[in-house]
């Protein structure tokens, strides 16, 4: 499940929208965007685990 | 910076490394791990990145800007389905005492030696261009660190060998690797003191490249926001963005590449499954180690942008790293820079080369000496066996050296170790198909991992060979013989993609597409269909099989043990056999108990891999490999039979369960209702249609009862999927709904460390008591208490009381004789049994020392699923 949602969030279509060489909140849109995604993978998998015990 | 010093801070941390190591080991040794513990577990699966993260994502940004990235996010996402595939691989490796990744792929499909030697040989051609880029970023940082004038390697230049830094940084290295992972044989093939030492590593290379990144950005630039700016401003948009043209298949193909490499790479095996104390472990390490690969990634982008803004195109940017402290004149910070590099590059090779010399003595050259028979007359083949590691090491450096001089110089880091991670891909069709698809047979895997070594070869490390100037460029730029469609660069005309998603289009068309289309029209041999269904199934081997070995002695055995693992290995071996009670049975001329050649075929499987040990067993026990035929074969066919016939009871008793289960159910509620309506309408409870009505609820309810009992007989996995306590309050309260007496059970409420056979036995024991206790004496009350019966040695104690008129224990009654069977159960599985009777209280009480220690637990865990 995780899995499949980091793919959606890590590849076309979605990824494109980012791919813009703007500077949001002075960092790189896409830096931004895919570090964010990445964070958000990492903390599902970590709350899929802890619910599980 | 004077090179001594350079050269003393670099050994002193090896030492250092050493140290832990060594310290490592002599706590395995002593039975008190410092590994054991998911967060080592997760740093040391750190050891994925390497120089490439470390110095090469930098460059790679450069380059392809975010390109960089998807190397860390499959890993991310392998590790979220971590629970389903790695965890697998995980268990059957354990079960199996599966020692590499050859060696599972050979075992998965019937235990063949050309296959494992097959993924040996891949392995490490695939690998070394990866360890040639580690001794690159190394020998390159160590000229720039020691002589801050030369900040480009070209200026490096063409060094006669014997002065080239990297032929002694791989020496060096060749030389730490052998005292690492050779010092001994373990049956496991565990390093405890190198995965400590790993682990070490990572922590400082992530420390050193933080500290870097932190001064770029906070140091040289004011933040984030400042460092970013300016290098929009100087036009450095590139940085920031996926490349439009054919970016975005190659950062999905990449992102696939890395998902199979994190599990296929020799060394991420090495410390995912083999190093693995305890599955629990993964764990933490499926959000740990993504999180350290997130944050070591942090600042790549920021001294990227730092980098080209101040050092510009005078730099290699691979080097920025390093090259930014070191213009800036800080030299304290450069030379820990370099350390973490350092680390960076040791921890790879390390591992790596421990990997690849266990495939190589296991998979390859062991079954080729073993096949020759000429260790005929060897007597220590220990030796033997650490010899041929040590000379893989060396030789496999050797060739990442070769690889560097001849071909590897001109390029920059991630592109050469994009070539090794296509490489090792090349086993996940038979791998991972393997894991979950039945139907995948040797022939496909054999001709699938050919295929696509083959084309992953011409297309990939021939064309890298032709950059070198090794071969004739026009055999990239014009194909061989002129032939434009056979262009290693574009095949058959396909153009426009970047040569690794080239590379690996084509591959995978031919691997994936020959290993389902072979394995298909393939019929499996008998050997191979019981290794799938072992695989797939996760079903452990059945006692059953053990009869299937020819005779021999326990000497015999002991002198095979010796050969292999040397004396001390081989008396820890048979003494640790829990039948040892019995000495005579030990004697060097007793005929080995089967139980006992299969253990020794298990551990040797530990040290030199599971076809060897099949072959070597089979020569002692009189069985030749080419006779290994029938009996073998119609023993295998019979347990891959008895797995059918359970998977045919579970169906059955599913559908049972379904069907006629719940229409017996809602009969008893549709007669409950009929019999209120009656009632309504003023018939009374002795009219005959009440009465009538009453017998059929308490048929139905019989009917019931038994159905229940006959589904729970059909699924003898159901007691291990609900534990022993689970199991025995649902007999009692069986056996209270049909007899009537009252039956209670007292066991701890967490489920008990017994793995699935000792649950079985235990279960049929106390069946058997309660048994004896409501039908010979006729006992009213019978109490089950099971408990913990001694802290320290993990005893477990189950007794049966009732209160029934008793009999005496020392005349064997005609109804008792099934206490024999019991007390048989239970010296089987290491304990004793004692039967205390008298009138009005009889005990049955199973004393089982040792059987609640944690080295039960793994099997005992097996029912329970999630993620």
């Amino acid at each position: 499940m995780v899995a499949a949602f980091g793919v959606l969030l890590l590849v076309p279509p979605f990824l494109p929208q980012f791919n813009r060489a703007e500077l949001v909140f002075g960092v790189p849109l896409l830096w931004g965007y895919v570090f964010l995604a990445w964070a958000v993978i990492i903390g599902l998998i970590a709350a899929v685990l802890g619910r599980s015990g | 910076m004077q090179t001594w010093v350079v050269v003393a801070v670099w050994v002193a941390y090896l030492g250092l490394l050493f140290a832990v190591a060594f310290y490592g080991d002599r706590r395995a040794d002593t039975g008190r791990s410092i590994i054991n513990n998911g967060t080592i577990y997760a740093l040391s699966l750190a050891v994925y990145a390497t120089s490439w993260t470390y110095y090469g994502s930098v460059g790679r940004a450069e380059t392809s800007g975010l390109g960089f990235l998807p190397i860390y996010l499959g890993p991310t996402l392998m590790f979220a389905l971590g629970w389903l595939v790695l965890r697998r691989i995980i268990r059957i490796s354990r079960r199996h005492r599966i020692t590499s990744l050859a060696d599972f792929v050979a075992a998965r499909y019937g235990k063949n030696t050309t296959l494992g030697g097959l993924v040996t040989v891949i392995a490490v051609v695939g690998i070394v261009p990866y360890i040639s880029l580690q001794l690159k970023a190394v020998s390159n940082t160590f000229e720039i660190i020691r002589q801050p004038g030369i900040m480009s390697t070209s200026d490096v230049g063409n060094v006669p060998p014997l002065q080239d830094t990297a032929l002694w940084v791989a020496l060096l290295l060749a030389g730490f690797s052998v005292l690492f992972g050779t010092r001994h044989l373990d049956a496991t093939e565990r390093h405890e003191g190198m995965v400590a030492a790993i682990a070490l590593e990572s922590v400082v290379k992530l420390f050193a490249f933080l500290a870097a990144g932190i001064f770029v950005t906070f140091g040289l630039f004011g933040g984030f926001g400042n460092l970013f700016s300016q290098a929009k401003n100087a036009g450095l948009n590139s940085l920031f963005t996926l490349p439009h043209e054919n970016g975005y298949s190659s950062w999905m193909w990449l992102i696939v590449l890395s998902m199979l490499a994190v599990v296929l790479l020799p060394r991420e095996w090495q410390v995912t499954v083999v190093e693995n104390v305890n599955e629990r472990h993964l764990k933490r390490a499926m959000w740990l180690f993504p999180l350290y690969l997130l944050v070591i990634n942090v600042f790549v982008l920021p001294i990227a942008a730092g980098g080209s803004l101040k050092l510009g195109n005078t730099v290699d940017a691979d080097t920025y790293v390093l090259a930014l402290p070191m213009a800036e004149g800080q030299y304290v910070l450069a030379l820990l820079v370099f350390i973490g590099g350092v680390s960076a590059a040791t921890g790879m090779i390390i591992v790596e080369t421990i990997a690849l010399s266990t495939m190589v003595s296991n998979s390859l050259v062991m079954p080729l000496l073993l096949r020759g028979e000429r260790l005929a007359g060897r007597r220590d083949l220990s030796r033997l066996i650490l010899g041929i590691r040590r000379v893989t090491i060396i030789l496999v450096l050797l060739l990442g050296y070769a690889y560097f001089r001849l071909a590897g110089r001109g390029l920059a880091l991630v592109p050469i170790g994009l070539v090794s991670f296509a490489a090792v891909a090349q086993f996940a069709p038979a791998l991972l198909g393997g894991l979950f698809w039945k139907g995948g047979t040797r022939k496909g895997a054999l001709v699938g991992i050919v295929s696509g070594f083959v084309v992953w070869a011409y297309t990939l490390l021939l064309p890298s060979f032709a950059d070198a100037g090794l071969i004739s460029g026009s055999f990239v730029s014009e194909g061989p013989l002129g032939i434009h469609l056979l262009r290693p660069k574009q095949l058959f005309g396909l153009s426009g993609l970047d040569n690794v998603t080239h590379a690996m289009f084509w591959s995978y068309l031919a691997n994936v597409g020959l290993y389902v289309a072979v394995s298909l029209f393939a019929r499996p041999d008998p050997a191979e269909r019981a290794q799938a269904v072992r695989f797939l199934e996760d079903v452990p081997e059945p006692a059953q099989t053990r009869a299937r070995r020819g005779r021999v002695s326990v000497g015999e055995l002991r002198a095979l043990l010796d050969r292999f693992l040397g004396r001390s290995g081989a008396l820890k071996t048979l003494d640790g056999y829990p039948w040892r009670q019995n000495p005579t049975g030990m004697s060097p001329s007793a005929q080995a108990a089967p139980e006992l050649v299969e253990d020794v075929e298990t551990v040797l499987a530990g040290s030199v891999g599971s076809v060897s040990a099949r072959l070597v067993v089979a020569s002692v026990a009189g069985e030749e490999e080419q006779q290994l035929g029938r009996g073998t074969v119609m023993e295998i066919i019979d347990e891959a039979s008895h797995v059918a016939a359970i998977e045919e009871r579970n169906r059955l008793a599913r559908e049972l369960h379904d069907s006629v289960s719940q229409a017996l159910f809602s009969m008893t509620l549709h007669t409950r209702a009929m019999e209120l309506a009656a009632n309504k309408e003023g018939l009374g409870a002795q009219s005959p249609l009440m009465r009538s009505l009453a017998q059929m609820r308490g048929l139905t309810q019989d009917a019931l009862s038994e159905m229940r009992a006959l589904i729970f007989q059909l699924r003898p996995d159901a007691l291990h999927q609900s534990g022993l306590s689970a199991a025995l309050h649902k007999h009692a309260a069986m056996v209270t709904s049909q007899h009537g007496q009252q039956i209670d059970v007292h066991a701890p409420a967490e489920r008990l460390p017994l793995n699935e056979w000792a649950e079985k036995e235990l279960f049929r024991v106390v069946q058997e008591a309660i048994n004896n206790s409501i039908k010979h004496a006729q006992a009213q009350r019978v109490d089950i208490r099971i408990y913990d019966g001694d802290e320290s040695a993990g005893t477990l104690v189950v007794e049966v009381a009732d209160n029934g008129v008793g009999f005496d224990t020392r005349t064997r009654r005609q109804g008792h004789l099934g206490l024999d069977g019991m007390r048989e159960r239970v010296e089987q599985l290491g304990g004793h049994l004692t039967i205390d009777s008298r009138a009005g209280a009889t005990l049955v009480r199973a004393v089982l020392p040792g059987a609640l220690s944690t080295s039960n637990y793994m099997d005992a865990r097996e029912g329970t699923e999630d993620g």
